[in-house]
């Protein structure tokens, strides 16, 4: 059986060599890279089903690598690794087209699902259209203020900066995403800025 | 207006008084000769217009009271036929008519008295007086009925009740000015009418050269042709001869008259029983009112007496209208000038008590002095500012109100006002301490204000009381001065607040990297054991990865793991830390020894070079330990491939009490880059470090109030220093 090719870009030895490990025991081709820049000038991406990349790098940051990504055609779909706190950046990603993001660490079972759904998307693209439509049925189920959190959301703001803004508790900030989430029916804050932006909520900004 | 109009009333009626007396004057002459028996009383030259006319008064008040009895005489020769003989050239008396009988003023008149009498008059007559004179004398006649009056004649006559006066008046030319008087005729020609009493007269007078003329139309003509210089003579026979002839239009009347002569009826010395007869004649004839008659037949318009009491009534009427008025004038001027001046001495009053009430309820104290600072007017509200009472203090200087200096200075600076006119306080408000009964001082806003005039000069002052407004202002400046020390105060917490935020943001920051460096090694050791597991679970048997070396690797990342908290062990505090005095030297000392504790290699050697007082500074003890053990640590690592091995410990008061510790090393150095980020978190240049130690070490020394920094030393390696502020004042309790 033909496996998958998965490319981890990552400066970090240990995470580079620990996530190939479990991946080539998961079942993919495993090509790894420590830096955006080696990666970007020799690798072709014809045979890549997903490319996991580490947002915070020093010599060329993750989302240069996506924009240089993006810009080829057939461009695998690319799910960003980010250390904690990156959740701005995260969604400033995905906004720009990365498929998921995964905070570091993870379970085994977050990045895998990540993986393979990013694999099944990037080959039914159909798929997309119906996920985009029911997630613009479950944005009509949101309340005012719902839509108002899930704006936020999408900017990539924490629950007490968008309480500071909407002049609420951060609690109620809390109450409202999570019924976002419900309604919504998404499976992760990823998941959840994906379709907002498929269903057209644009960011307050 | 009123006072002009006034004054020309008054003029006008002086001007008119005087022209009445002046008309007067003249018609008292004209009429004298009319009023019976008092003219020789009257004087006939009256001093004033005013005596004249009093003089007139008393000459007809006299003559009613007089003349009545004289009327009322009866005798027993009242009956009979008489023969009267007289002159008939004396016109209009005795005179000719173009007949030749004998008419005129006398005849009629003695007609009238006779027959008054019940008797018949017959007359002889003759151009020469003389001869009339001898008819009486010879007995052929009873009675002459005109003669003057002269003494002499008396010797021979008996005289009646006079029945005209008439006055000797010297006439002259018109263009005549040289004479005035009868004394003035001396050595003049004057022409008189032969053995006519005035001729009598002035033959009496020296130096007068008569020129005789037998009647007085020839002296007349004289006078008029310029043989003469003047003419004397009754005056109503010259105005007669002079109408008759047309010539009164060129002579004059000058000066007073010569004599006022009276014409009286005569008889013979001793016939009183005519004489009587005639009296009584002459009496019923001026009260019948015949004389008048008679008189204005012959002398024309000649006031008579009827006219002359209207006249005078008219006059007097005029007079005291004008007196009335005058007076009146007067009494209505004075009334209204009485008026005048009550009204503007009340408005004075009013305006007097309006500046008083104004001056007493004045919210401002008031005080009036005089030239040499002697209190006048002392208000209520400057009472109520000093404590004095007016009456305390109007009458003594002002400088009671004043404490010292200004007590002493006041009265010659006064002085040097008036004497130069230079003023320092006049108006201008100026803030002054004054001085209250109580003796407090106290601060005033004082105006100065100069009144009066000349050498009454005075002063007003306006007095503020500025004791509340200055409690008020040093209460506005107390509260503002709250206010900056509450913002001081503010600011104080916004910049601690803001120190604190940045040692949050920094640790924000801290906590970001150290967060990023905590989940590498734990994402690698998740992923390792998950793979393992996955191996193990057989799902994936045809793996070449070995689980053995996966849990390898994942046991080096987990000891990663627990050498980044080893490191950050002493980082994590709550609060401020416990600080205390403490001896830098001895500290230093110990943490050295102690951060070369357990080292590989232990050939290097150390030199101390402390500073030689002891050093006391407010520090966390082992927070400054672990600066030092770091930082000598870090320097025991770096020289351990040098072929030197040498450190340099030292301890040295720095500049502006600060104390510097400094740790040198032999080592490699350091490159300018990585010198840059030394203090960074999470950078490194050891192998197996993980470069938290002096981000730790600079985020302790700041806390201190002190720097940390690398330089390249001589040896070629590297010498870190820190200070922390000397804490002087402890230096003696150490000692101690």
């Amino acid at each position: 059986m033909h496996k998958v090719k998965v490319l981890v870009v990552d400066d970090d030895k240990a995470v580079r060599d620990s996530l190939g490990a479990l991946l080539e025991v998961s079942g993919f081709s495993v090509d790894s890279y420590d830096s955006g820049q080696e990666f970007l000038t020799h690798r072709d991406l014809w045979d890549v089903g997903c490319v996991l990349l580490d947002v915070n790098m020093p010599d060329v940051s993750g989302l240069e690598i996506q924009q240089e990504l993006t810009k080829k055609s057939g461009a695998p779909p690319i799910i960003i690794i980010t250390g904690f706190g990156d959740i701005p950046m995260a969604v400033k990603a995905i906004r720009a087209g990365a498929f998921d993001f995964v905070e570091k660490p993870f379970v085994d079972k977050t990045i895998l699902d990540s993986i393979n759904r990013a694999i099944d998307q990037n080959r039914h693209p159909k798929s997309a259209e119906s996920s985009t439509a029911e997630a613009t049925q479950n944005l009509k189920n949101l309340t005012k203020r719902e839509r108002e959190v899930l704006s936020y959301l999408v900017e990539g703001l924490q629950n007490k900066v968008i309480a500071y803004q909407l002049g609420i508790s951060p609690r109620t900030v809390e109450i409202h995403r999570a019924r976002v989430m419900s309604k919504m029916q998404a499976k992760s804050l990823s998941h959840l800025v994906r379709m907002a932006l498929a269903a057209g909520i644009a960011p307050i900004s | 207006m009123n006072i002009l109009f006034l004054i020309s009333v008054c003029i006008r009626a002086f001007a008119l008084i005087w022209a009445i007396c002046f008309h007067l004057r003249i018609e008292y002459w004209q009429v004298t000769w009319i009023c019976g028996a008092d003219e020789e009383r009257f004087r006939p030259r009256p001093k004033s217009p005013m005596l004249r006319l009093l003089g007139l008064f008393l000459v007809f008040s006299i003559a009613a009271l007089v003349s009545v009895p004289g009327g009322r005489a009866q005798t027993r020769s009242d009956v009979g036929s008489l023969t009267a003989a007289s002159s008939n050239n004396f016109p209009p008396v005795n005179l000719l008519d173009s007949e030749g009988r004998l008419t005129g003023f006398g005849r009629e008149l003695s007609t009238a008295v006779i027959k008054a009498t019940g008797g018949e008059v017959s007359y002889i007559h003759s151009s020469r007086w003389t001869e009339v004179l001898d008819m009486l004398a010879e007995g052929k006649a009873d009675f002459i009925h005109d003669t003057g009056y002269t003494p002499e004649r008396t010797a021979t006559l008996d005289f009646s009740e006079p029945i005209l006066t008439m006055p000797e008046r010297i006439f002259v030319l018109k263009d005549r000015f040289d004479i005035a008087s009868l004394d003035s005729l001396r050595g003049q020609k004057v022409a008189c009418v032969n053995q006519h009493i005035t001729h009598l007269y002035l033959q009496k007078i020296p130096r007068i050269d008569c020129v005789v003329f037998a009647t007085p139309p020839e002296g007349l003509k004289a006078l008029v042709d310029g043989g003469v210089d003047a003419f004397i003579y009754p005056r109503q026979i010259v105005l007669y001869y002079a109408q008759k002839t047309h010539v009164t239009g060129r002579i004059k009347t000058i000066g007073d008259p010569v004599r006022t002569l009276t014409w009286h009826m005569a008889v013979k010395k001793g016939n009183h029983d005519v004489l009587v007869r005639l009296n009584n004649g002459i009496a019923k004839v001026k009260a019948s009112g015949e004389y008048h008659r008679i008189y204005d037949k012959w002398f024309g318009k000649i006031a008579i007496e009827g006219h002359i009491h209207k006249e005078i009534a008219v006059t007097i009427g005029i007079v005291l209208a004008l007196g009335a008025t005058a007076v009146g004038g007067f009494v209505i001027w004075n009334w209204t000038l009485r008026r005048t001046v009550r009204r503007a001495t009340g408005e004075l009053a009013d305006s007097e008590r309006r500046f008083h009430r104004a001056f007493e309820s004045s919210p401002t104290g008031s005080i009036v002095i005089d030239d040499s600072g002697i209190i006048e007017i002392f208000n209520e509200e400057a009472e109520r500012i000093f404590g004095y009472s007016a009456a305390d203090i109007v009458g003594k200087n002002v400088k009671l109100l004043m404490p010292e200096p200004d007590r002493s200075q006041h009265d010659s600076a006064m002085q040097e006002f008036l004497d130069t006119g230079e003023a320092k306080v006049i108006g201008v408000e100026q803030e002054v301490s004054g001085l209250r009964k109580s003796g407090e001082t106290f601060p005033l806003a004082l105006g100065v204000a100069e009144c009066g005039y000349g050498d009454h000069r005075k002063f007003i002052g306006t007095i503020r009381d500025l004791t509340e407004r200055k409690a008020l202002e040093e209460r506005a400046e107390k509260s503002r001065m709250e206010a900056v020390r509450t913002q001081e105060l503010y600011l104080r917490e916004l910049q601690a607040d803001l120190h604190k935020f940045s040692r949050l943001s920094d640790m924000g920051q801290f906590s970001a990297s150290l967060t990023h460096e905590l989940s590498q090694p734990l994402t690698a050791i998740l992923n390792y054991l998950q793979a393992c597991r996955k191996i193990m679970g057989g799902t994936e048997s045809n793996t070449s990865v070995k689980v053995d070396g996966l849990i390898e690797k994942a046991v080096d990342q987990a000891k990663r793991t627990a050498k980044i908290l080893h490191g950050l062990k002493d980082m994590v505090h709550d609060g401020e830390p416990s600080r205390a005095i403490e001896d830098v030297n001895t500290g230093v000392e110990e943490a050295t020894t102690l951060g070369l504790t357990g080292l590989v290699r232990r050939d290097l050697s150390v030199e101390f070079n402390f500073a030689k007082k002891k050093v006391p500074v407010l520090i966390n003890k082992v927070q400054i330990q672990q600066v030092v053990q770091n930082l000598v640590r870090n320097a025991a690592e770096a020289v351990a491939d040098s072929k030197t091995r040498h450190l340099k410990v030292r301890t040295a008061y720095d500049r502006e009490g600060m104390v510097r510790i400094s740790v040198s090393d032999t080592g490699p150095g350091l490159t300018d880059e990585m010198r840059g980020r030394l203090f960074q978190p999470f950078v490194t240049t050891k192998r197996g470090g993980i470069g938290v130690g002096l981000a730790i070490s600079q985020t302790i020394v700041e806390a201190h109030g002190g720097k940390i920094w690398a330089e390249p030393n001589e040896q070629g390696g590297t010498t870190f220093h820190f200070t922390l502020p000397a804490s002087i004042r402890d230096e003696v309790t150490l000692d101690a």
